[in-house]
């Protein structure tokens, strides 16, 4: 629970590992049936660094409220370090896909604001908040509201959140969908830094193939209708990942193809 | 950084506005010129309009004197009746009224609000009561409160918060219904406990709607106050007018009114400017 969790670095290397098993989920919307997701299994090892790609609509964010325990499938588990979720945790931390930042706190507050529930001084806690500040790049608008903010620094702000607890398993919704290339590589970098420093579990849901190539372990595609996994691809290319490497190039391509077909195969 | 900048040169470019408009449009853009005190020259145009009119109406004499009085006579009387103390002292007792009456029912309102908005059976059963039972004018209840209450300051406070209640209760109501739910899930994933939660998620959501219903309380409650000082006190800004009119002194009547006026919408001013401070980000923040 909660306060297992502490401000100092993790010292357990094998939080983080999930097994999906056999997860389904359907919706009513307006008197249809919608599948979100049908049958779906994967499973996570500790400190893995996950990607989904994949059209919109096939059930990425509805797994993602999954894993953090926010809504709960229709049939099918999901483990998270050996136990069942039945309820949302601070070692599970989310970054939705639309930011929602409080709008009445400040960028400043809205980031402590996931440390209420952890243990720590009060200084720790606002150091470990302009710490956050200063790496996603919001340094001097620690008490700008949100309305004050543009929509990429919004998300910025949004990742500092999810980021300050420390949580073993991050959840992350399109985290850099709205940055431009510059800020949004520099975030990636960052990003990967942060996984490995805190070795911590990713699972990252985002449209952009080459992203999900140049982070990640295993590239998770999935497919609509019903919402379901396609293909898993490993991706085996040692870090730092270069975008114009032939086996780079070569996985986009494969998985861009995929993506295409898809699309024909649905309309 | 840019985008802030941005921001502001798009505001500096109303310049732009005032070097095209002409004649009213040039007038009407004129406040983004200096702070506050443009708007306040602005806002003072149109009394001292209405008090020329007034002191030619009287030089004409259009209307008999003991009907409409001289404006310096009634600038008079109300110094005197600031020197004096009485008018301060009326005036006390009229904001004490009012405040008292807005704490009780506008408490009230609000713990009911809260609690329609919460509980489904509540709104279902009790709400539509509560709600035709406010419809009633305040004045409607007044014959009724005065035989059970009595024409003491009861009365009075009883009159205020009645019509404070709804107000509030309505606000409060508003508030929980059409708050956005989506900052819950933000809520539990952050673990938040229970009062932590109401304090910092739910709470500052509803208080714009919440603050909202205090002003219309307010303003409400001024008026309906002085009409219950009019009908039966023996102090109170209502007290003071009407002792004006019984003995035919008219610049008594015109200072209270006066008065009455101006404390009012500074009142209003006073908790708008307070709901901009603490709830300024719900005029702004779109979603
Ligand atoms: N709360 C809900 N109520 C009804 N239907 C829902 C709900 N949440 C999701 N759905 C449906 O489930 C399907 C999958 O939605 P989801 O948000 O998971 O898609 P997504 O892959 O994240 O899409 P995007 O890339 O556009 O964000 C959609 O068809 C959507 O209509
Ligand atoms: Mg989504």
């Amino acid at each position: 629970m909660a306060d297992s969790l502490t401000l100092s670095p993790p010292k357990k290397l094998d939080a983080g590992s999930v097994k999906i098993a056999d997860v389904s989920k359907t919706f009513r919307v307006e008197g249809r049936t919608v599948h979100a997701l049908d049958s779906v299994s994967l499973s996570i090892e500790a400190g893995e660094f996950i990607s989904i790609v994949g059209p919109s609509g096939c059930g990425k964010s509805t797994l993602l409220r999954f894993l953090a325990g926010l809504d709960g499938p229709d049939s099918g588990r999901i483990i998270v370090d050996g136990e069942a979720i039945d309820r949302p945790s601070l070692r599970r931390g989310i970054v939705f896909q639309d930011h929602r930042l409080l709008p009445w706190f400040s960028v400043e507050k809205n980031i402590g604001l996931s440390l209420h529930s952890v243990s720590g001084s009060e200084v720790e806690k606002r150091e470990r908040v302009q710490y956050l500040i200063d790496l996603v790049g919001l340094t001097g608008f620690e008490k700008a509201l949100p309305h004050e903010l543009s929509g990429g620094m919004s998300q910025r702000a949004a990742i500092a959140r999810g980021l300050a607890p420390r949580p073993p398993l991050l959840l992350l919704d399109e985290p850099l969908g709205a940055l431009d290339s510059l800020t949004r590589s520099h975030l990636q970098d960052e990003l990967l830094a942060i996984w490995e420093r805190e070795k911590c579990t990713v699972v990252m849901v985002t449209h952009d193939v080459e992203e999900a190539i140049y982070l990640s372990d295993r590239v998770v595609v999935m497919e609509p209708r019903p919402g379901r996994i396609s293909q898993i691809f490993n991706i085996r290319n040692a870090r730092p990942r270069y975008r114009d490497d032939p086996e780079f190039v070569t996985t986009r391509r494969e998985i861009t193809e995929l993506l295409g077909s898809q699309k024909k195969k649905n309309h | 950084m840019s985008d802030v900048t941005f921001k502001n040169a798009v505001l500096v470019d109303t310049a732009f506005d005032r070097s095209t408009g002409r004649g009213w449009r040039g007038i009407v853009s004129a406040p983004s010129l200096p702070s506050w005190t443009g708007k306040a020259v602005l806002g003072l145009v149109i009394p001292f309009l209405v008090l020329a009119l007034w002191s030619y109406a009287v030089r004409q004499e259009w209307l008999a004197e003991q009907i409409l009085p001289d404006p310096r006579l009634v600038y008079e009387t109300t110094l005197d009746l600031l020197i004096t103390g009485q008018l301060p002292a009326e005036l006390a007792v009229s904001l004490g009224r009012v405040a008292s009456g807005l704490a009780v029912g506008g408490g009230l309102g609000l713990l009911f609000g809260l609690a329609f908005g919460l509980f489904r059976p509540l709104d279902i059963y009790v709400a539509p009561t509560v709600r035709a039972i406010c419809l009633v004018p305040s004045l409607g209840w007044l014959p009724f409160f005065m035989l059970l209450f009595g024409i003491g300051e009861a009365l009075k406070i009883i009159l205020i918060a009645k019509t404070c209640f709804l107000p509030l209760m309505v606000g409060a109501y508003e508030g929980i219904r059409s708050r956005p739910r989506k900052y819950d899930d933000v809520a539990r994933a952050l673990e938040l406990p229970w009062f932590a939660r109401v304090r910092l998620v739910v709470w500052p959501s509803i208080l714009p709607s919440i603050l909202t219903g205090v002003r219309q309380a307010l303003s409400r409650g001024w008026k309906v106050l002085i009409l219950v000082e009019m009908i039966s006190s023996a102090a109170g800004l209502g007290y003071l007018m009407m002792w004006g009119r019984k003995a035919f002194q008219l610049d008594v009547v015109f200072a209270t009114m006066i008065v009455i006026g101006l404390v009012g919408w500074a009142l209003d001013y006073g908790l708008t400017k307070f709901q901009h401070q603490t709830t300024g980000w719900s005029f702004k923040a779109a979603a």
